[in-house]
């Protein structure tokens, strides 16, 4: 069957019966794909093909990006509730794949929680009608609800978004389009985020913080909207998650690991071009999508100033390149 | 680069000196990554003196993500180990990281299932694409670990990853008998892993042994003190030799020769300079072995076809 494409980002479904979503939880993990050369328009288009039949989309500027049908994961277990209270969740977890220029690949696991609709849990038939939908029997606390998802260090406990977004990275990365094989060795980075859903006054505007843990490579975001925002933050979550990797691989990975070449006298020139030819251009701030992504990034930059930062390792990349000109290494 | 280090007997040092190789490779500036598959009991939370995983850890080993699914945890050995030597590996300049994957504490064996060596080959998959090299300590003797290492590498998603194997001995004629039996038994890793699709011939050049404990008789002459005892050693060495030529596992299949260090034989850690200048508890010749079999891993003449 030929991938289709559309020009349509995909968002989760509001539940049937009325019940306003409360929380949006979710994950995102960004990685490297496996493959050493960066793969096509229509290359990316076919990885991203996992659900046959299901529309593909894809985005060509500023930054193309390819966009996996919803996958759809069916899940009833306990909420990891902070402090005090319990909580059964009930229903589907929708998680999908990004490619970005045919270099980055991003997993994202997502859901909407809600009250439950009845006392008992209900048939599957009812949750399968609300794709991406959790209802949660019992009534904890939200807040601690939201805390306990967040400083869940072994979400096996609770639910689990964590090995939902890691399979569906495993399931691509396993491919057979690809060459498996690593063009730059990085970690992947976790952005784990919880958002409070309240119908907002007109004028109100999302928001966002942001915290890292101690847990290399993971981050927290808490965020603030209305329920019709929950597709709004999971973009935005996912474009932060892709620049935060871009900063972190290229300040801890790429700059370090030249300066230790070049004291110990191997050639750095490599990963050096890589970061420049690479993963420089995917610096794309999201501020094109509209007024609220806008003002969430703005946010985000005013504490952060992540795109200083960049341009600050980039210009450092280029400055090793230029001595590694005028000086090779011995071992060159 | 994944290594796999196996062994036939138990006792060998295969853990000791997998180690000390994965430290002196992320001294040298690699992410190293230490994979535990001896399921039944992990040990190298011990070696690496991390208290949360000295039998394994809790929850999350690696026991747990093939048998529950759960995500494998990864113990930076510089943030949990309370080794001075692994904790001060980042402030040494250009060295690398050094991560644990530890096994469970109440693992044991498992049979494998159909969807696990897809489920291994991803793990190996995820770990190449963040670490330079893999060390996969399997247990001692034909395990399931082996079996499931086998059919994982021999999926085509791992075909672009480079596999090597180190067979750990001792320096005694069952040892090395043993060993020879580990790989080209009925039951042995050549055989097996044509079963599952490895061309036999190709497996067996990414083979090489390692010898452990051996009595060094330029180092240990303290031991050695009558000529005859030095005599009649030296004689049963070329012995040795002889039957490890015939075998197929001499010299030029030999990746490494751990001296027989007595502080090691009582205390299973990693050592480094300090043990022999500083303490003086540890002898050069064995860290210098460590470091040679390191070196070794990435040598490409070394493990041209033979």
């Amino acid at each position: 069957m030929s991938p289709s494409t559309t020009e349509r980002d995909g968002g989760p479904a509001v539940p049937d019966d009325g019940a306003q979503p409360l929380l949006g939880f979710g994950e995102v993990r960004t990685c490297l794909i496996q493959n050493l050369a960066g793969l096509s328009p229509s290359a990316s288009v076919a990885l991203m093909q996992l659900t046959p039949g299901s529309p593909v989309s894809k985005v060509d500027r500023p930054t193309r990006r390819v966009v996996s049908p919803e996958q759809v994961t069916g899940v009833d277990c306990r909420l990891h509730v902070a402090r005090e209270g319990r909580g059964r969740a009930i229903g589907t977890v929708l998680s999908h794949a990004v490619v970005t220029n045919g270099r980055i690949l991003q997993g994202t696991a997502h859901v909407a929680l809600t009250s439950a609709t009845a006392k008992e849990r209900r048939e599957w038939r009812h949750y399968l009608r609300q794709p991406g939908v959790i209802e949660v029997l019992g009534s904890p606390n939200p807040h601690n609800v939201m805390d306990g998802y967040l400083t869940d260090v072994s979400p096996a406990r609770g639910l689990d978004l964590a090995s939902i977004s890691d399979r569906i990275i495993g399931e691509v990365q396993q491919s057979n389009r690809l060459d498996h094989t690593t063009a730059l060795r990085t970690g992947t980075a976790v952005v784990r985020w919880a958002a409070t859903l309240a119908p907002q006054p007109p004028q109100a505007k999302p928001t966002v913080g942001i915290t890292k843990s101690d847990v290399p490579n993971f981050h927290v975001i808490r965020l603030n909207g209305s329920p019709e925002d929950l597709p709004l933050l999971i973009r935005f979550c996912e474009e932060f998650a892709l620049h935060e990797w871009l900063l972190t691989t290229v300040q801890d990975v790429i700059v370090p690991r030249a300066e230790t070449d070049i004291a110990r006298d191997r050639d750095p020139l490599d990963s050096l071009l890589f970061a420049l030819n690479e993963l420089a251009p995917l610096w794309m701030p999201p501020t094109h999508l509209g007024p609220d992504m806008k003002a969430l990034w703005e946010a985000m930059e005013s504490r952060t100033h992540y795109s200083r930062l960049f341009e600050r390792q980039t210009a450092r990349i280029r400055d090793l390149r230029d001595q590694v000109k005028i000086r090779p290494p011995r071992r060159y | 680069m994944l290594i796999f280090a196996t062994s036939d007997k138990g006792g060998t040092g295969r853990s000791v000196t997998g180690c000390n190789m994965a430290y002196r490779r992320a001294l040298q500036g690699e992410a190293v990554a230490y994979l535990d598959f001896d399921f039944g009991s992990p040990t190298a939370g011990a070696i690496f003196d991390v208290p949360e995983a000295e039998r394994g850890v809790d929850a999350s080993g690696l026991h747990s993500y093939f048998t529950r699914h759960t995500e494998s945890q990864q113990l930076d050995t510089a943030l949990h180990s309370d080794s001075d030597t692994l904790r001060d590996l980042p402030r040494i300049s250009g060295a690398g990281r050094l991560v644990l994957l530890p096994g469970d504490k109440d693992g044991g064996e498992f049979s494998i299932s159909a969807d696990m060596p897809a489920r291994c080959a991803q793990l190996f998959l995820r770990l190449d694409r963040e670490f330079d090299l893999c060390v996969v300590d399997l247990s001692a003797g034909r395990s399931y670990a082996v079996d499931l290492v086998l059919e994982a590498t021999a999926r085509p998603e791992l075909a672009a990853l480079t596999s090597r194997w180190l067979v750990f001995h001792r320096w005694t004629k069952q040892h090395i008998l043993a060993a020879h039996g580990l790989v080209f038994g009925e039951r042995g890793l050549l055989k097996a892993g044509e079963r599952r699709g490895h061309d036999p011939q190709r497996l067996n050049n990414s083979v090489r042994y390692v010898r452990t404990a051996v009595v060094d008789l330029c180092v240990d002459q303290e031991s050695v003190t009558r000529p005859a005892q030095g005599a009649w050693l030296r004689a049963y060495d070329q012995k040795l030799r002889e039957q490890a030529d015939k075998l197929r596992m001499g010299r030029a299949r030999l990746a490494g020769q751990i001296p027989f260090d007595p502080m090691l034989q009582w205390s299973e850690q990693v050592i480094d300079d300090s043990d022999v200048s500083g303490l003086k508890i540890a002898n050069q010749a064995t860290v210098q072995a460590f470091e040679d079999l390191a070196a070794k891993l990435s040598d490409e003449r070394f493990w041209e076809g033979l």
